[in-house]
């Protein structure tokens, strides 16, 4: 398992597509990490709000590279080369979620350490007096924003086996539907939200709409995903 | 040695049968053909073989193992499925490392595949850039980067020049001399004659013609029509010959003057004595493809 686990990682960083594409990430992430620097100027400069403004974007690169990362092999039907070898699919369904996390828990790392590598350089050439606070709080925000991303991406994506369509649904569910919600008279579209789920895992908040979104945008797509990834034609 | 055995095969989409009591077998250093018109089950039946799909009937073993052994993960079948599911975004070179990484392979294991299909110039280069022929090396390379004894080739010369199409023979022919079976799909009737030792017709998703190429002589196929069937059941019995008959007549795998000798001495009349091979490949699909194709071989041995 653990073979078929590295062979998935290695797929995600192995073309000049991808590697591009990781690079445009994590220089997003830097990037806003270094506008959170910007906000900081005069007093103390706390490296954790740096990390935590760099790890932002990963609210949306996480669900969305899960999901390319679940339907890619599919629309390409190089999907076959990894049947021939490993035709328990099962096992590959699992290694591909276990390489999601791990690939983008790695890019999120490698962009909080350039953010605060950053914001160490700014404060000491500011002469500007510095704190990393709240560290493993920090650290388990990341967790909480990338782990349930990751795993809704990968559900959306393994229901749809079509890279286009799994981002487009995930963009449209986290960029309009979940705004839309939030509308909702007396809160009740939280039951519905992508974004319940996570935001309970980071702040403990409202865990029954964490057992709904879940449901919702995880278990049930999962299931879904994984019965599509047993039974699916690899023509 | 290794033996490939498929009987009854059925596999179903819905109500429509994609493929109909398929069986037949092949032995170690055999290269076979499979030839049809388009729909005709060819790719349904590589599917199944290379273990990409599950028949909903019927058994594909090999080597004598258990259905669970036709995996192809587990016994070592060497599978070209054509060059649409080679990634055209990674290179030559790492498509073939990662393979060999995933198939527990050494990188220089992969790095010798390269050099073999001829790709080393082209090792850093993408695949969308690659020619079609560039492609079929690359396919068959990853086919044969492990160890194995079966290898399964749909349409491997489709698109080829000649040059491609005698490098790809060569890799056929060598594969089974080297005690392996090949199963190729083509629809370059003349290329298939010229390299397989049987040729299988598939037709609306059934066997409907086996017919031996070359000079085989265990592929030999006569038929016979005789006044005395029952007796001349008990004298093939005692031949060892796989014989079927059907409508009248008998399809026996067995040399045509050995056949009539048979009969002679068991006193039977002959009524029709003829080498199968006399029909060309060509002449046959030709029949399958118009629908006028009557089969010499259905039924059950009797």
């Amino acid at each position: 398992m653990s073979r078929l686990i590295a062979y998935e990682l290695r797929k995600l960083f192995d073309t000049r597509s991808s590697i591009v594409t990781m690079l445009v990430c994590i220089v997003a992430a830097v990037g806003l990490g270094a506008l959170g620097l910007l906000v900081q100027e005069g007093g103390v400069l706390d490296l954790s709000q740096t990390a935590a403004a760099a790890v932002l974007p990963f609210a949306i690169i996480a669900p969305v590279l899960s999901a390319i990362a679940a339907a890619s092999d599919w629309r390409t039907q190089a999907i076959q080369q990894t049947l021939f070898v490993e035709s328990r699919r099962d096992r590959i369904f699992r290694a591909k979620i276990a390489a999601s996390l791990i690939g983008v828990l790695g890019i999120s790392g490698v962009a909080i350490v350039l953010a605060v590598a950053a914001g160490l350089t700014v404060g000491l050439s500011r002469e500007q007096p510095m704190v990393l606070g709240g560290f493993w709080a920090m650290v388990w925000g990341v967790v909480a924003l990338v782990v349930p991303g990751c795993l809704f991406g990968f559900a959306i994506g393994a229901v749809a086996l079509s890279p286009p369509v799994a981002v487009a649904v995930v963009l449209f569910v986290e960029l309009v539907f979940d705004l839309a919600l939030a509308v909702v008279p007396d809160g009740g579209g939280r039951y519905f939200a992508s974004a319940s789920f996570p935001n309970w895992m980071a702040s403990g908040a409202d865990p029954l709409a964490a057992v709904t979104s879940a449901a919702l945008w995880i278990v049930v797509p999962g299931a879904v995903g994984f019965l599509r990834y047993l039974r699916k034609e690899s023509s | 040695m290794v033996h490939l055995v498929c009987r009854d095969v059925t596999r179903r989409y819905g109500k429509r049968d994609a493929l109909s009591g398929i069986s037949f077998d092949v032995r170690a250093g055999t290269v076979v053909g499979l030839a049809g018109p388009n729909g005709s089950g060819k790719t349904t039946l590589f599917r199944l073989l290379s273990g990409l799909g599950q028949p909903s009937s019927g058994t594909i073993t090999i080597d004598g193992g258990s259905p669970e052994l036709t995996r192809i993960g587990d016994s070592g079948t060497g599978v070209f499925l054509g060059v649409d599911n080679l990634h055209p975004g990674r290179t030559v070179r790492e498509t073939l490392r990662l393979v060999a990484f995933l198939s527990g392979q050494s990188r220089s294991r992969a790095d010798d595949r390269l050099e073999w299909s001829g790709l080393s110039a082209v090792g850093s280069r993408l695949v969308k850039t690659l020619s079609l022929g560039m492609k079929v090396r690359l396919g068959l390379a990853l086919a044969t980067l492990r160890p194995t004894a079966i290898l399964l080739l749909d349409e491997p010369m489709n698109g080829l020049d000649a040059e491609a199409i005698t490098w790809v023979k060569s890799v056929m022919r060598q594969f089974a001399e080297s005690g392996g079976i090949v199963v190729v799909s083509s629809h370059l009737l003349n290329e298939l004659e010229a390299v397989a030792d049987r040729v299988l017709i598939l037709s609306r998703g059934m066997l409907v013609h086996d017919v031996s190429c070359g000079s085989a002589v265990e592929h030999t196929r006569t038929l016979l029509r005789v006044d005395d069937d029952a007796r001349l059941a008990d004298a093939l019995s005692e031949t060892g010959w796989a014989h079927r008959y059907s409508a009248g007549s008998w399809a026996i795998d067995g040399p045509l003057e050995a056949v009539g000798l048979c009969a002679f001495r068991a006193g039977i009349a002959v009524l029709e004595l003829r080498d199968d091979r006399g029909e060309s490949l060509e002449k046959t699909f030709a029949a399958v493809a118009s629908g006028e194709y009557r089969p010499p071989l259905r039924g059950g041995a009797k």
